[in-house]
């Protein structure tokens, strides 16, 4: 019998066909999703402060290096990268272009290093509340999250009372 | 033989490395701390040096010495800086509650480098958010650059074409004065996590309590 009359010739190749969609189809998911945030968290603000540090760590599952080129709120007018060096005895900020991201790498955005500096809030930022930011990224492309803003970084770690004054 | 030797010379290099990472661990650890020397004979003379006048944020004017029977801890910072400057009060806030009882006793102070911004009304916003007894305090640029050099405190205004304005880098030591106004102890905090630089503070400040009780 000629293999083009084989019905199981051709189960097997439309069989075949769907795997192969659906994993190219994962895979171009899992190429956005290559970005992975971890503990990502916003500093709660005093009222009427202008600026606020958001923290978090980046990990980069690519084989490939990425760049964070910026990133987008609407809880304030802009938001810069920022990292801290220390010279001269002095801690200084400087805002940076953009923030590399490895292959493979982790990048870590922490108080005292690489952080996101919300400029010009629009609103006080209180524990409970969360930040929709939008990071752009050169290769993984848009990721957006959900931020909650707390009051130190402890309380990213631990599940306790919130403090009754 | 060969076998023998590697052995022994790899036993030595694995000491040297460990030695060299605890040596290297011990050094950089979380915090230093420096302990002013000050003699009695000196005390005297020195004592009306170390008061300092400056603008608290009711708008009052205050000296260092009004806090005398409390122990004070001093930082420098200004409030539009979202980084270190609410990391260290927010450390700060943290050791009076280890402090428990005993944070009554104790005067955090925060002298801002930049009046221009910092006026009384948004000193008393940013500190009284960390805690209601925290205190602000502001100058003329003459009056803070006096205190500044009293503790040997470095700042440098600097525009950096960030949207927020003009930002200012500075040395980010924490001051502890005793009872009587006088520098007792200075600290660098290991911003990330605090924890060991706040646990020596807490014992280090009732230490002084305990001093000053027995006096």
């Amino acid at each position: 019998m000629h293999i083009l009359m084989n019905r199981f010739f051709w189960i097997t190749l439309i069989c075949f066909a769907f795997v192969l969609s659906n994993s190219t189809k994962a895979q171009m998911i899992s190429h956005k999703s290559k970005i992975q945030v971890h503990k990502a968290w916003a500093r709660a603000t005093p009222p009427y402060t202008k600026n606020a540090a958001i923290y978090m760590i980046l990990k980069n599952n690519n084989s490939a290096n990425d760049l964070l080129l910026g990133v987008q709120t609407t809880v304030a007018k802009v938001v810069e990268l920022h990292t801290v060096t220390e010279e001269k005895g002095m801690m200084s900020m400087y805002p940076v272009k953009n923030i590399s991201i490895p292959a493979h790498g982790t990048v870590v955005l922490k108080p005292g290093g690489y952080h996101m500096m919300l400029v010009n809030l629009k609103r006080q930022l209180k524990v409970g509340n969360h930040v929709t930011l939008t990071l752009q990224f050169k290769h993984a492309g848009e990721v957006k999250l959900k931020v909650p803003v707390h009051k130190s970084q402890r309380d990213i770690h631990e599940h306790h009372e919130m403090k009754h004054d | 033989m060969n076998l023998f030797i590697n052995s022994r010379i790899h036993l030595i290099g694995s000491l040297i490395v460990l030695f060299s990472f605890v040596a290297g661990g011990i050094s950089s650890a979380a915090s230093v701390n420096k302990q002013a020397k000050s003699s009695s004979e000196n005390q005297g003379s020195k004592s009306n040096q170390e008061n300092f006048m400056l603008t608290n944020h009711m708008g009052s004017k205050v000296s260092l010495f009004d806090y005398k029977g409390k122990v004070v801890i001093l930082l420098f910072g200004y409030t539009h800086c979202p980084d270190i400057c609410p990391t260290q009060l927010a450390d700060m806030q943290r050791l009076l509650e280890k402090m428990g009882d005993n944070a009554d006793q104790v005067q955090v102070l925060f002298i801002t480098f930049d009046p221009e911004r910092d006026t009384p009304k948004v000193l008393k916003e940013f500190l009284t958010f960390f805690h209601p007894s925290f205190v602000g305090l502001t100058g003329t640029q003459e009056e803070i650059a006096s205190v500044a050099q009293q503790y040997n405190v470095i700042y440098m205004k600097r525009e950096v074409g960030s949207k927020a304005g003009y930002l200012i880098g500075h040395s980010s030591f924490v001051y502890l004065l005793d009872q009587q106004g006088h520098l007792y102890k200075w600290y660098k905090q290991n911003l990330e996590d605090s924890n060991s630089t706040l646990d020596q503070m807490a014992g280090d400040i009732q230490q002084l309590i305990m001093k000053g009780s027995r006096t």
